[in-house]
């Protein structure tokens, strides 16, 4: 009786246990990897050199949510990298990284960086395994050196394992801290927004949709170009000298011709992303269209596709068809994405 | 009996483990922080003083130099109809786009969950009328060039420009925007009450040593197309003349909730 008493508190508590699982939990995930969409290009990052497996793609998903890659513990890369807003700093134009200091440029958006011929707003880092060290170092976001890094991971109990796991040998460096985060960030790959869905011919454009996309097509795509939307170039799209004096480009070829030139970003994820350009300057989609109808400023790189009529010009129906179809870009199961939150 | 009992506290436990412990406990003879923070744009772009071009409506052009206001009378309200009021005298700040430091008041207020905010844009009529000696801070009449006389009063709302289609000297626009209802003779009251809900963006959760920080987002684009539409080139200067009033009804249309960032270390 005694016994048959305890075994059923037992299943009680077992019950418990199982219902306070979250019902994701309790599914079986898939390792995807990356895998790439049927309608993009090739991949730019190079897969060959070290392969991808499940152990780096999650030491790198560990990493990256560590604040111990920070100098005094505090900052990880998903302080400003927040995977709900498609791994941007919602509503920051710009970020606060460590003791609360101030970058000068928006953080920009993870997505689909296998693609990506350099990074950063002034492309001053031409390898996505060059990355993350670029941010560990910068004063501002998380004033660290791989040295400290390495001391604090290999103390840690799990680290040493995960590593020698993930690269076949019991020795780590900062190649291998740098590899790991950089195959996670592959594995963030966004390619089912509705338009997507369209380009498979699994979904179709509403009459607006479809009005807007052949506007963006015409006016917009020459360097937002899809499928990824952007063409990686640098160009100066007319927003003239910020209070920062950021000179972008410049500040990397030292070139005048480069002067004000930013990477042209993706236009993908948009509605999770605000604000807009290198400094955060526009808080809506309205404010940027805005700036390409009337407020393109005549600098002297002036990109010469604005140059023609002074920037882009949109009637207000142009622009309400064309932000219906930047809507479908919109791709909420990446930032619902289970495999990319913290482990 | 004994076992029972302590799988019995084990289960309450593991349910306890269990739900999200997303409402905090609070005793409201405690106080916590709640900061403000009146980020400033224009038609969704980042006010930059001087420099950045913005357009209206009407296609008018302009750019901003001078950009001050008066908030005041905070309430904070809960969702059972109980509100805090701040102490009126703790309540009045002026936020001047040329201080960073004015764009986020920080007030005091009790333990416990706000789901809305209730502020006065502008200076209200009661303390339009208070002796000068007790006018002291944002209030002093002679520091902050937001006074006018003794009838019209405070000029809540104060915004200086430049804009090609201004037919003025310099092409300057100057909007004052004053009037509490008059001392002696009446004139309107371009006094408004701003009341934002915040259970959409995040409700505000106030905790003893640590800070609430309600992110709010003032777009001054909207003085001129909200429900009025006023254009420059018509009324570049509006100060006790002009549609005073539209301006007051459009400035009361400024300010969204944008998010909340609770428990907050506080510096």
């Amino acid at each position: 009786m005694v016994n048959r008493k305890r075994w059923s508190v037992f299943a009680i508590i077992l019950l418990v246990i199982v219902a306070c699982q979250k019902s994701e939990d309790l599914n079986f995930e898939e390792f995807i990897g990356f895998r790439k969409p049927t309608h993009f290009p090739d991949p730019v990052y190079n897969f060959a050199t070290t392969p991808l497996t499940k152990e780096t793609v999650e030491l790198g998903r560990k990493l990256f949510y560590d604040e111990r890659l920070s100098r005094n513990n505090t900052i990880s890369c998903a302080s400003c990298h927040i995977s709900q807003n498609a791994f941007t700093h919602h509503g920051h134009d710009v970020s606060h990284g460590i003791d609360d200091k101030l970058g000068i440029r928006n953080a920009p958006t993870l997505a689909n960086l296998a693609w990506a011929t350099s990074f950063f707003w002034d492309g001053g880092v031409p390898q996505l395994d060059l990355v993350s060290l670029a941010a560990i170092v910068n004063e501002v976001e998380m004033d660290e050196n791989m040295n400290n890094i390495l001391v604090k991971l290999k103390a840690d109990a799990k680290y040493p394992d995960m590593f020698t796991k993930a690269f076949g040998k019991s020795e780590f460096s900062g190649n291998e801290v740098l590899k790991a985060l950089a195959h996670f960030m592959t594995t963030l790959v966004s390619d089912n927004s509705k338009y997507d869905k369209v380009k498979r011919g699994e979904d179709s454009f509403t009459e607006e949709e479809e009005k807007g996309y052949q506007l963006f097509l015409a006016k917009c795509n020459s360097c937002h170009t899809e499928p990824l939307f952007t063409d990686y170039s640098f160009r100066d799209n007319g927003l003239g000298i910020n209070p920062a004096n950021d000179l972008g480009r410049f500040e990397v070829t030292l070139n005048e011709k480069d002067k004000l030139r930013f990477k042209v970003p993706t236009l993908r994820n948009l509605s999770y992303t605000a604000p807009y350009m290198h400094d955060g300057r526009f808080y809506t989609l309205h404010a940027v269209l805005n700036h390409y109808a009337k407020e393109v400023v005549l600098t002297d790189n002036l990109d010469p596709l604005l140059r023609i009529n002074k920037g882009i010009p949109l009637t207000k129906e142009e622009m309400e068809a064309l932000l219906s179809f930047l809507k479908t870009l919109d791709d909420e199961s990446f930032i619902q994405n289970k495999n990319f939150i913290q482990p | 009996m004994k076992n029972l009992l302590g799988a019995l506290v084990a289960i309450v436990f593991l349910f306890t483990n269990c739900s999200k412990t997303e409402s905090i406990e609070t005793d409201s003879n405690k106080n916590g922080q709640v900061k403000l923070k009146f980020d400033l744009i224009v038609n969704g772009k980042k006010l930059v003083l001087n420099d950045y071009t913005y357009t209206n409506s009407n296609g008018e052009s302009f750019n901003i130099s001078l950009l001050k206001f008066y908030v005041s009378n905070i309430v904070l309200g809960k969702p059972n109809g109980e509100t805090y009021t701040v102490p009126k005298m703790e309540s009045f700040f002026l936020i001047d786009a040329q201080d960073n430091k004015s764009l986020y008041p920080i007030i005091s207020a009790p333990e416990g969950e706000y789901s809305y905010l209730q502020f006065n844009l502008g200076v209200d009529s009661l303390t339009n009328t208070l002796p000068a000696e007790q006018r002291t801070g944002v209030l002093d009449v002679s520091k902050h060039d937001m006074y006018w006389t003794w009838n019209s009063g405070y000029i809540h709302f104060k915004i200086e420009g430049a804009s090609p289609q201004a037919n003025t000297v310099n092409n300057q626009f100057k909007y004052h925007i004053g009037f509490f209802g008059g001392y002696s003779s009446p004139t309107p009251n371009n006094n408004r009450i701003i009341t934002l809900d915040l259970s959409k963006a995040g409700i505000s959760k106030v905790q003893e040593n640590l800070s609430s920080d309600i992110h709010l987002m003032v777009d001054i684009g909207r003085i001129f197309d909200a429900v009025h539409t006023i254009s420059i080139s018509e009324y570049p200067t509006i100060m006790t003349q002009g549609p005073h009033e539209q301006m007051a009804d459009n400035y009361a249309t400024m300010f969204t909730h944008d998010h909340t960032h609770n428990f907050q270390k506080i510096n």
